[in-house]
């Protein structure tokens, strides 16, 4: 039985988990310096460094960086925003894509697609995805009413989500030929392959701008523990909360699916690994999550290259196929405990 | 002085008028029980004094300033609040959950100090639960649970606090200690309201009793004087009889009131009493 005197877990909470922080740290560079190091052609680490037009300053700088980054922004704002939403809901089955956010910045991208306004001017894509996201939160506020309880939230979030599959699978069906409508399925399988630092730069200040938002509602989080009424007079408007929390789960979610398309279940498997590792406070689990789900897309990317297929394998298919099996796990584990 | 004042509450939802022309005020330093018969309106009434609730008429004063106009900050730091039958959601340790009461002077960079954990040492030995620290919250009893969030809102350490059943599901033992804890705290200058359906423990502990029924105020004045056998009766439907005197009254249940009378009606007549 600990003392009164001794608490490993007071002071700062970022003090209280730094020998986490730092495992998942190491974890993420391993996994960013392998990822940079695979590839079709060796290439030396040297080359992240080397001026000018050499092969391996190319490689590096042009297509293997941005791929790195984009998996660490990325993985790490999917994972955070998976931690924040679970918290909100105080339900660990709930995920990005549960709002809504995912599907209708796919819907956005896949318009952009369609009418092929990327040729126009190639920002289109990833700004109609976060402008899809936008959209989205906006009808899940008109949806839910000015008050939204959490099951609200979660069947408009339910009914957002299927209304831009349909709008998806409506421009698939109505595609003028076959390459454009591969083009739109390939893209929502979700991939970070042939990327350039333009997407990452493109992206980053809306996911910094989301995962910002989402980090500073730790401390409401930690207060919904017991209930709605319980953290309102805890000292927290809830409204507030709920707009600050699902604004930055669109710009963290929409930018990210702008550049690589749909990657699912990160937002759901990093909290629930990371949970026992922070004594299960929500707050805690915000800054573990964003650094684990950094690792784990790092890892998936990998995934994909190593796995031995005759195409590359998708991001979002690799995701998909991991991530599904443990959301019905989750489900059994939930089912069991609340029986 | 008064630091809470409620005047001309009246919350109608879904057309059922829930409370009616509710009036109540609580002074420094005393400890008020709020006690009538199921559905009569006590919890209604705490969440409006706390803000959870928009009265459709009437308002509520917090130290002479409308409650509406404050924000949630401001509230939290005056006035702690136990809901009844609040959960726990996540797993977490029950010293953590207590900790969570710190939460109104905490801010996102910084977590427990030495101070808040002098506060959750004190109030994890006045709630008995010194010994349940390390456990996880779920695996708890019903009673310790409510101990362990007595604990949190005493952890506030607000001038104000409201309970709303406190004391439903504690064994005896319990009950009279967690009732002596708050008369201490009235006693040492802090305001009280406590939800109770025990009517002896509301008599001994209580400097005045507010009983509800119908969702109007009944009787609002001093212990003795809230609690008669007539007035039991016509509220709860019950005879009942008052031993002895002073501190040591106790209120004997015998059976439904004889001959029977309808337990008070509510206004409306679509909740029944």
């Amino acid at each position: 039985m600990s003392s009164g005197s001794s608490h490993p877990m007071s002071g700062p909470p970022l003090l209280a988990d730094l020998p986490l922080l730092a495992c998942l740290a190491v974890l993420v560079a391993v996994l960013a310096g392998a990822s940079l190091m695979i590839g079709e052609v060796a290439v030396p680490m040297s080359g992240l460094f080397a001026g000018g037009n050499s092969t391996a300053a190319i490689i590096m700088q042009e297509i293997r960086l941005p791929r790195v980054l984009l998996a660490l922004a990325i993985g790490g704002t999917l994972g955070l925003a998976g931690a924040a939403l679970q918290g909100l809901l105080r339900n660990p089955l709930a995920e990005p894509g549960i709002i809504g956010a995912s599907s209708s910045a796919a819907l956005g991208a896949v318009i952009v697609l369609y009418f092929g306004l990327f040729n126009l001017f190639p920002l289109a894509l990833p700004l109609a995805a976060i402008a899809g996201a936008v959209i989205a939160i906006a009808l899940l506020f008109a949806l839910a009413g000015r008050d939204p309880s959490v099951l609200t939230l979660i069947l408009a979030g339910i009914a957002l989500s299927s209304l831009a599959g349909a709008l998806i699978s409506l421009a698939i069906n109505l595609s003028p030929d076959a390459l454009s409508a591969s083009e739109i399925v390939f893209w929502l399988l979700g991939s970070l392959k042939d990327r350039s630092m333009d997407h990452f730069f493109l992206s980053l200040p809306f996911m910094a701008a989301g995962a910002l938002l989402l980090l500073t509602t730790g401390r409401a989080l930690d207060a919904l523990t017991l209930g709605e009424d319980m953290a309102s007079t805890l000292g927290f408007d809830l409204k507030r909360v709920r707009v600050q929390l699902i604004a930055g789960t669109a710009l963290a979610v929409g930018a990210g699916v702008a550049v690589a398309g749909v990657v699912g279940f990160v937002g759901l498997v990093v909290p629930h690994l990371l949970r026992p590792f922070v004594g299960h406070e929500p707050r805690r689990l915000l800054l573990a999550s964003t650094f684990g789900g950094a690792a784990l897309l790092l890892a998936a990317d990998i995934g994909v290259r190593l796995i031995p297929t005759n195409v590359e394998m998708k991001l979002g298919v690799l995701t998909a196929l991991v991530g599904a099996p443990f959301f019905l796990f989750l489900i059994f584990k939930v089912r069991r405990s609340m029986a | 002085m008064s630091v809470l004042d409620a005047n001309g509450l009246t919350v109608i939802r879904s057309g059922t008028t829930i409370l009616r022309e509710a009036g109540l005020s609580l002074a420094d330093g005393e400890i008020v029980g709020l006690i009538g018969p199921n559905g009569a309106g006590k919890t209604t009434l705490l969440r409006c004094l706390v803000n959870l609730i928009n009265p459709d008429r009437g308002g509520v004063h917090l130290n002479g300033r409308p409650v509406a106009t404050l924000s949630r900050p401001e509230i939290a730091r005056e006035v702690a609040y136990l809901a009844q039958n609040a959960g726990v959601h996540w797993p977490m340790s029950v010293e953590r959950i207590v900790g969570l009461g710190r939460l109104p002077y905490s801010s996102t960079f910084r977590g427990l100090g030495r101070r808040d954990w002098t506060v959750i040492e004190r109030v994890l030995e006045e709630t008995d639960i010194v010994h349940l620290r390390d456990r996880k919250a779920p695996t708890l009893s019903g009673g310790e649970r409510i101990r362990m969030l007595l604990a949190s809102a005493l952890a506030v350490e607000a001038p104000i606090l409201l309970a709303d059943e406190p004391i439903s599901g504690l064994d005896p033992g319990h009950q009279l200690q967690i009732m002596q804890l708050l008369k201490d705290l009235a006693r040492r200058g802090r305001s009280v309201i406590v939800v109770l359906h025990d009517l002896t423990l509301a008599l001994r502990y209580c400097d005045r009793i507010v009983l509800m029924a119908g969702g109007r105020i009944v009787a609002d004045d001093q212990a003795a004087g809230v609690l008669t056998e007539e007035r039991l009766a016509r509220v709860y439907g019950i005879e009942a009889q008052i031993h002895g005197d002073g501190g040591n009254r106790i209120v004997v249940p015998i059976g439904p009131a004889q001959p029977p009378t309808r337990p008070f009606e509510a206004p409306t007549g679509k909740r029944s009493a």
